[in-house]
């Protein structure tokens, strides 16, 4: 999976350098209400897209997660009380199960910034550096 | 008490050591607001989790579990949670837009002196709410643990918070909460290896042993929070409010760059997230070990049973290893309170000093030099409010401000500072609609719960965010949709949002 995102990190480089010219257009040309498309210089919008699509899923899978398991704890009181191994219960169990997963989505995050976002922004600095273009 | 007021003593001699050193490096404005930005990773995160983990985490989670099982740790994991909305929509960008504050990134993206007083507002207000009960909370804890007079012990913290914050600015604040983090993360590590030594290394005994002696409805939910709604509410003030926290932002102003900025998240969410779910243990030891009855004995709300616990693995009381760890854990009681109260004071006088009278008044005129000596006497100013604060606060039920400082922090600024990130079209008349919908909104539904009203409250629910957030965001959007568009506002959203993802270094 992660050499699918190198090559779409890859990709992208290819795009930027495409797009430095369209970037100095982009900027020289006045925003009005009906030329506003595209909204940022189009490499700073590949990696809001990208960021948009890493960070929904986390965002789903711990407000989810969290919040659900409070609800249960008001609405499901019985379930929560059933036990597992010996006095221990389904509801500790499930919140011992979120510490986990709140750390497995740090780390999640940390890598995608890491290995996917970081190289693109050092694309679109040296970019902005070459071409000399304004943010 | 001997052996408390001893370690104590001590720490107060490194902290103040701490505040000297600092001191002699803090001339300039980014110096005093954010330790001229020039902390590590590690170093921001454990002084994150010294901020965050206040007395009521220190002493309340493990109170609340010894006496209301489950619900305890529920009231443990929410802070944790938090964290990972702080990493992901706000530790960044906050890095990567403002200086020093919330206000700084509101007016950089809004450019409107209005829009900065309403930022200045949801700062002041959610750090002044927080700051109160924790002023009291020090007058009562230093009292049971040391002897020492309510009105004394508020006076003696306040100064303490004064001198390291009005001398050191932001490298004295983070190294005493470092300092704090790491003496509570010791304790813990400590109790925790002698609870599991008491129950030969097997967890599930703390559990087999609360069920036998409190039955079945101690390990189910529901004991403290009877309301279901009031569960869920506590959680989303926990996990929006946290990134609506003016002290917790400005932590972020600390570190040089967004990747440092997001690698102390990740420490902060270890650190404290091993600490909150050994309260839940240590609950449990306690209620098994001292006893509901004598922890209630000591104290209603059960804050005393870290202390209590600690005495007893020590030996129990008159030994000489229980007068140690009793000391040795209140002397950490009073360092956490320390640190967090240390934090409040920086944030309010940075938004007092930075935001209002410099930016506001003076329009971002003044010479950098005479902004940090501004700075050093708002804080002087705003710790002396807090002490009077404190006092005043002494007898009156202060749990309602706890409730308010989260509730408007994630009904009022949370909704303000994602929209005016993120969205286009969010502009001045948003910002203000924003922090006033949240801000009203969250007062008076938490004036109507049980919190105030007692029992027989109209409004059921002791949190107010599961309905005040929503009526925040839609005040916010509302209100800026109903402003009109703001040509020049939405064209400026370019470079903003730039730099936002981007950073400085395109700058």
């Amino acid at each position: 999976m992660l050499r699918t995102f190198d090559r779409a990190t890859r990709e992208n480089r290819t795009n930027l350098d495409g797009n430095a010219v369209a970037i100095s257009i982009n900027v020289d040309t006045p925003v009005g209400a009906e030329q506003r498309a595209p909204a940022v210089a189009p490499s700073t919008a590949t990696l809001i897209k990208a960021k948009i699509r890493f960070f929904t899923p986390m965002i789903v899978i711990y407000m989810v997660g969290y919040i659900g398991l409070t609800a249960l704890a008001g609405f499901a009181q019985g379930f929560m009380a059933v036990k597992v191994v010996g006095a221990l219960n389904i509801g500790f169990l499930l919140i011992a199960g979120n510490y986990v997963l709140s750390l497995i989505i740090a780390l999640a995050y940390i890598r995608t910034a890491n290995t996917i976002l970081d190289p693109m922004v050092q694309n679109i600095v040296a970019d902005f550096r070459r071409t000399g273009a304004p943010r | 008490m001997s052996v408390t007021l001893g370690i104590f003593g001590g720490i107060m001699a490194v902290t103040l050591g701490i505040t000297y050193w600092a001191a002699r490096r803090t001339r300039t404005t980014s110096e005093f607001y954010a330790a001229d930005s020039r902390l590590t990773a590690a170093q921001n995160g454990f002084a994150l989790a010294g901020d965050w983990c206040s007395a009521a985490a220190f002493l309340g989670f493990s109170g609340l579990t010894a006496l209301y099982g489950m619900d305890g740790a529920f009231y443990a994991l929410g802070p944790l949670v938090a964290f990972c909305t702080v990493l992901i929509l706000v530790a960044e960008p906050l890095r990567n837009t403002g200086k020093f504050t919330l206000g700084d990134v509101i007016l950089d993206r809004m450019q409107k002196p209005t829009a900065l007083l309403a930022a200045i507002a949801g700062t002041v207000v959610v750090n002044f709410a927080y700051l109160m009960p924790q002023m009291a909370g020090a007058g009562v804890l230093v009292k049971l643990l040391t002897g020492v007079p309510y009105e004394l012990a508020v006076v003696l913290v306040g100064a303490a918070m004064i001198v390291y914050v009005a001398f050191g600015g932001m490298l004295a604040t983070t190294w005493v909460q470092i300092v704090k983090a790491i003496l509570m993360l010791a304790a813990a590590a400590i109790i925790l290896m002698l609870v599991l030594a008491a129950v030969r290394f097997d967890p599930l005994m703390l559990f087999q042993r609360a069920e036998a002696r409190y039955g079945p409805q101690f390990l189910s939910p529901g004991n403290y929070l009877k309301n279901p709604f009031d569960q869920i509410s506590l959680g989303l003030g926990y996990v929006l409010g946290l990134a609506g926290l003016p002290h917790v932002m400005t932590r972020f102003y600390t570190v040089p760059d967004a990747k440092t900025a997001r690698r102390s998240v990740v420490w902060v969410m270890f650190l404290a997230g091993s600490f909150f779910a050994a309260t839940t243990l240590f609950g449990l030891a306690g209620a098994d070990f001292v006893g509901q009855d004598a922890i209630r004995a000591a104290d209603r709300g059960g804050n005393l049973t870290l202390p209590l616990l600690a005495q007893y693995l020590g030996g129990g009381a008159g030994s000489w290893g229980g007068d140690i760890m009793l000391g040795f854990v209140s002397a950490v009681a009073v360092a956490t309170i320390l640190a967090v109260v240390s934090g409040l004071t920086l944030s309010t006088s940075t938004a007092i000093a930075h935001d209002f009278y410099v930016n506001w008044i003076k329009g971002g005129h003044v010479e950098g030099r005479q902004e940090v000596w501004i700075a050093r006497v708002s804080s002087v100013i705003i710790g002396v409010l807090a002490v009077a604060l404190g006092i005043l606060a002494q007898g009156v039920n202060v749990a309602v401000l706890v409730i308010l400082a989260i509730g408007i922090a994630a009904s009022a600024n949370f909704p303000v500072l994602i929209l005016s990130l993120f969205w286009r079209r969010f502009n001045t008349a948003g910002v203000v609609s924003g922090i006033v919908v949240g801000l009203v909104s969250s007062v008076v539904l938490a004036m109507m719960g049980p919190a105030v009203q007692g029992a027989d409250a109209v409004w059921p629910l002791v949190n107010p965010t599961i309905v005040s957030m929503p009526l925040g965001f839609i005040g916010a959007i509302l209100g800026a949709l109903l402003a009109g568009r703001d040509a020049e506002n939405e064209s400026r959203f370019d470079g903003f949002s730039h730099r936002l993802h981007i950073g400085a270094a395109a700058e």
